[in-house]
């Protein structure tokens, strides 16, 4: 009798608070995930400025383009577009005209509606993000969003 | 001795999977958590130069060019607007700011908005330094609440590489 009541207590520890405890430590972290930080690119430092707040509503119609160092290659940078990189300005063109065209069909708007959110490494070179943004005009792209970190 | 083994079914109904399930979900969240500090935006409206000198004629847009030269080693060596020259350090930074601050209530209240601030940049300028300048030119932070200046942004076209 004696031993049977010692099994009954092994098969029986009570597992609710550490169940409780578990599904709390879960919902914390699924509700703190980010996933629209899925197009950031680790790769790129942004420059740091005390004015850039987090816009209170996501960009419409935007198009993210990443100006990342190239690897193995120092002082050289290349653009991101999604899982793209273009390591040669004169190739953009054809993946602005493929994001442009995803937008005209999707949401039936024109290069003009659309904004160009730049992500560029705080080493980058100016005249590089310029000629991005040159590249970006020739598509008539007209409105850009330059994106930097927040500085506490 | 029935009603017996009925209670001892209940209690002992298996958890394992659900609880191997969960720490699964749990390590996933875990993994794939990211903390990453908070991005914000200059928005800058830049369409091609034909249809820009139409836009401004009609709103009566005062242009501010500001000349960013950088050293040999790309970070900024002088700021200059008009026959003004400021230098590349935090101290000059501030001293944009002053300017454009000043430039802007000579103008009035809409000169905000009728401002527009035009860099003409070295190539090899490090773009944080672009950054810096346009932060100093449209707004600053007082009593932990940005006070805006200048709206609106432009690029010259870009210079040749050096």
């Amino acid at each position: 009798m004696a031993k049977r009541s010692e099994t009954q207590q092994v098969d029986g520890g009570d597992m609710t608070p550490m169940i409780d405890m578990v599904f709390q430590l879960l919902i914390f972290f699924m509700i703190l995930i980010n996933f629209s930080d899925a197009d950031q690119n680790q790769r790129v430092r942004l420059p740091k400025s005390e004015l850039a707040k987090p816009p209170e509503m996501p960009i419409p119609n935007a198009v993210t383009l990443q100006i990342a160092p190239q690897l193995g290659r120092a002082g050289e940078f290349s653009v991101l577009i999604g899982a793209d990189e273009i390591k040669n300005l004169m190739d953009l063109p054809p993946f602005l005209k493929r994001e442009i065209d995803v937008v005209q069909r999707t949401k039936h708007k024109t290069a003009a509606d659309m904004t160009v959110i730049i992500r560029a490494h705080q080493e980058a070179k100016t005249g590089f993000v310029q000629e991005v943004i040159q590249k970006c005009q020739q598509n008539k792209l007209e409105k850009f969003a330059l994106r930097a970190e927040q500085l506490q | 001795m029935r009603e017996r083994k009925k209670t001892d079914m209940k209690a002992g109904a298996d958890m394992t999977p659900m609880i191997d399930m969960v720490f699964q979900l749990l390590i996933f969240f875990i993994l794939t958590l990211k903390i990453v500090a908070s991005e914000g935006d200059f928005n800058i409206k830049m369409p091609l130069s034909s249809a820009a000198t139409n836009d401004e004629s009609a709103e009566e847009i005062t242009s501010i060019l500001i000349r960013l030269r950088a050293n040999g080693s790309g970070n900024l060596d002088t700021i200059q607007i008009a026959d003004r020259t400021f230098p590349g350090s935090p101290e000059g930074i501030n001293s944009l700011r002053s300017f454009i601050r000043s430039q802007l209530a000579a103008g009035g209240s809409a000169a905000a908005s009728q401002t527009e601030i035009e860099l003409d940049c070295d190539y090899q300028l490090k773009y944080r330094n672009v950054i810096l300048v346009i932060s100093a030119c449209t707004g600053y932070i007082e009593k932990g609440e940005i006070v805006r200046l200048a709206e609106k942004i432009k690029f010259r076209a870009p210079r040749a590489r050096q």
